[in-house]
């Protein structure tokens, strides 16, 4: 940008010019005020005061103004943020030129935090949120939750500060928080990544970053707003000639017609077809699109849950007797699955870890639709194990529905259909008594202390089953009783995983869901691990302080209990005789934390620790109440292990 | 049925474990520490209810083929050998899953309507 006036160059050139001069043009740009009252003190000239005694102002529209602009053209409604000195010039853009609306600051306590959120915000509003981290440092604690929304193909915007120019950094510490490529940190864990030179980069880049990361397949995109170019005021002359990019009619890639067309063959010539999905569901109309094939091919489906995919109460969801059914497929459609391989084989945790082929049928069809080949990096091996397919279509599953249903339309017989309806009748019947199954399990463990998973979930489904409610969390540690027992039955009722597993997404994404829901009118619930929650407990301030309205429970069990089975699991291996050694590291207890007294002193209502299964409904009720009323609350139960 | 074969086996090949516990009366109590102390309640539930990691252990096996599984476990279950967990541990811990009482008929729990 050779015409770019340098910040200090200009600021300079403005401490010789008539004060007056500086008065009448110091306003914000987009709101300009009333013309100012003459000021009854006569202006000094410039030349008879010292330097120091009048210090430069900026004049007009700046950088981050039109920043802001562009923030606005993309409709990112939220900006979560810790602030930092690096993007001092965009936070107070955002927060008084753009008026602190669309986007709104969203102060959290902790970068991973802000991150997080823009997690849990996309996979409920389908739009990306934005986050903004000081440079290197800021970065540096966001990355983690960067990477689970990375391996969960999930969008986000991380904006970065950064003082590119040398020169004109403050001696220490904005060395410390510049980078000569500030992206480096995270860009193995991101789709794109663009540190601009010029305001009308920083705008080409930003439409552009917004396209990549929002199609398929997603992830987040970082860009470097450099703190000169956020701060320095525009020359007139480069101002007229800016122009922000727009984002007309766009799609999402779908699989090849010719190859999709094979698989509907395929499909059709199977005896026992059955469809995997994992993180297949991209928007809510997935789940009718998963039906429709379905019915269509009399198939059972088996869900991975990283995305809300189908009802769990749906009879042809075979999720809970999944390897009876890949056993008898000849023919599995996979869906985005994530994990190809482990479709079919599996490491057990033994000591020689072996690679066990499982129990399949040995004519079986493997057709894979999913966009996991189209992004792959070499760092980090979230790509997980090459798996041979019979028919791979490189695709959003999703979008490669509808041509699915019309290629199966389209070659479907009288007598295929006649075969395939009878054998979806049959499937059907076969989830029959599923439920009550699951109850008679979940009563072996009702009464039991500390309270056991099944008790803690049922007894939040009689509070939420009536409301339009919404489970942003995890459900592997509370054994799963939500998918056995609750009706999941509206395509937003929940959002699968971290993608990651990186500890510490579940508190902080299910406050980004919350938000999302806040503004859909919906009741978020979201159930979390001890450890989950003290990797992020700031994240309860910021839910009081926007009265973001959630209701978290501690799911207790006083350790990091993952690790409490495995460190069991070396122990017992390797036959050490001092079991009591076993905890050193595991538990998270004595002193046991009172998360309701943490949660209290966050300015939430919270209740805890409840140790009888007895307490928990009139708990419930009364932070339910509050909850309702548009505010956060939080309940702490000594809970079994899972 | 091939687990039923599998516990067949055990009871044969553990008789002798069998002929332990007749001489080694298990204590319930201790066997609730036990369970604990021991790590069982991590997959197993504090009452034994199974989880997603371990399976349920009530109504408890009989007695040679819960030894069975804790000698020589199937899936990922460690061993627990008698350098872990003697005999007469086991015999506890054994009486402790005996000692629980039957579940509540679901129809009689409310919230499971």
């Amino acid at each position: 940008m050779s015409k770019k006036i340098k910040r200090r160059q200009f600021l300079a050139g403005l401490a010789a010019a008539p004060a007056v001069s500086v008065a009448a043009s110091a306003t914000k740009a987009m709101a300009q005020p009333a013309a100012q009252p003459a000021s009854s003190v006569p202006p000094i000239p410039m030349t008879d005061r010292p330097t120091n005694d009048m210090p430069p102002q900026t004049i007009g529209k700046t950088g981050s103004d039109f920043m802001v602009d562009i923030l606005k053209s993309l409709d990112i409604q939220y900006i979560a943020s810790c602030p930092g000195s690096t993007f001092r010039g965009l936070h107070e853009s955002i927060i008084n030129y753009g008026d602190n609306k669309s986007p709104e600051f969203i102060t959290t306590l902790h970068e991973d935090t802000a991150a997080a959120m823009c997690h849990g915000y996309y996979k409920v509003a389908k739009k990306p949120m934005a986050c903004m981290v000081h440079g290197t440092v800021g970065l540096q604690h966001a990355s983690m939750a960067i990477y689970n929304a990375f391996a969960d193909r999930v969008p986000m915007l991380v904006l970065s500060g950064n003082i590119g120019n040398p020169a004109t950094r403050q001696v220490y510490i904005e060395w410390n928080h510049s980078a000569q490529d500030q992206a480096a940190t995270v860009r193995d864990i991101t789709k794109w990544d663009d540190q601009p030179a010029s305001l009308q980069g920083f705008a080409e880049s930003m439409v552009r970053a917004y396209d990549l990361m929002t199609t398929a397949p997603m992830a987040p995109v970082l860009i470097t707003a450099d703190g000169d170019l956020q701060e320095d005021p525009i020359p007139p002359d480069i101002e007229k000639k800016l122009h922000i990019p727009k984002l007309k009619m766009r799609s999402q890639p779908s699989g090849d017609v010719m190859a999709v067309r094979e698989a509907a063959k395929m499909l059709l010539a199977a005896e026992n077809p059955v469809i995997y999905t994992n993180r297949y569901a991209r928007t809510e109309n997935g789940p009718a699109l998963l039906l429709q094939v379905a019915e269509m091919i009399g198939a059972p489906v088996v869900d991975g849950h990283m995305r809300m995919n189908i009802s769990n109460r749906h009879p042809l969801n075979h999720s809970q007797r999944s390897e009876a059914t890949l056993q008898q497929a000849d023919c599995i459609l996979a869906l985005e699955p994530i994990f190809l391989w482990g479709l079919n084989n599996y490491v057990p945790d033994l000591v020689t870890r072996p690679n066990d082929p499982r129990r399949r049928n040995p004519n079986l069809k493997l057709i894979h639709i999913g966009t996991e080949s189209m992004m792959t990096k070499a760092n980090y091996q979230d790509f997980q194990r090459y798996a041979e397919a019979d028919l791979s279509i490189p695709g959003d599953a999703e979008a490669t529905m509808p041509l699915l249903i019309e290629a199966l339309k389209t070659q479907m017989s009288a007598a295929d259909k006649a075969r395939c309806d009878g054998r979806c009748a049959k499937v059907k019947e076969l989830t029959a008594k599923q439920l009550e199954q699951f109850r008679e399990r979940v009563a072996f463990e009702w009464d039991a202390k500390p309270i056991s998973s099944g008790r803690l979930v049922m007894e939040l489904w009689d509070q939420i089953k009536n409301e339009d409610w919404m489970m942003p969390t995890e459900t592997q540690f509370l054994s799963d009783w939500p998918y056995r027992l609750w009706d999941i039955d509206k395509p937003y009722r929940t959002m699968g995983g971290s993608g990651a597993q990186g500890i510490g997404y579940n508190t902080p994404a299910a406050l980004g869901a919350a938000l999302a829901n806040k503004d859909k009118g919906r009741l978020t619930v979201a159930m979390v691990g001890d450890g989950d929650f003290n990797m992020a407990p700031g994240v309860l301030w910021t839910a009081a302080h926007h009265k973001i309205p959630i209701l978290y429970i501690v799911h207790n069990n006083r350790a990091y209990h993952q690790e409490v089975m495995m460190i069991l699991r070396m122990a017992s291996r390797r036959q050490r005789v001092n079991h009591k050694n076993v905890y050193v590291g595991t538990l998270i207890d004595n002193p046991a934390p009172d998360y309701a007294k943490i949660a209290q002193g966050y300015g939430l209502f919270a209740e805890g620790p409840i140790t009888d299964p007895k307490d928990l409904a009139g708990a419930m009720r009364r932070a339910m109440d509050v909850v309702k009323r548009g505010e956060p609350a939080l309940l702490d139960v000594v809970s079994d292990g899972r | 049925m091939k687990i039923n074969l599998l516990l067949g086996a055990a009871l044969v090949l553990f008789s002798a474990a069998a002929f332990a516990q007749d001489s080694l009366k298990g204590n319930a109590q201790t066997g609730k520490d036990l369970f604990v102390a021991k790590g069982c309640y991590s997959c197993h539930g504090f009452v034994g209810q199974g989880s997603r990691e371990g399976p349920r252990l009530m109504p408890a096996l009989p007695y040679p083929a819960f030894v069975a599984q804790l000698r020589t476990p199937r899936t990922i279950m460690p061993p627990y050998t008698a350098t872990l967990v003697n005999d007469q541990q086991a015999a506890d811990i054994h009486a402790y899953l005996e000692s629980q009482p039957k579940p509540p008929d679901p129809k009689s729990i409310k919230l499971l309507q």
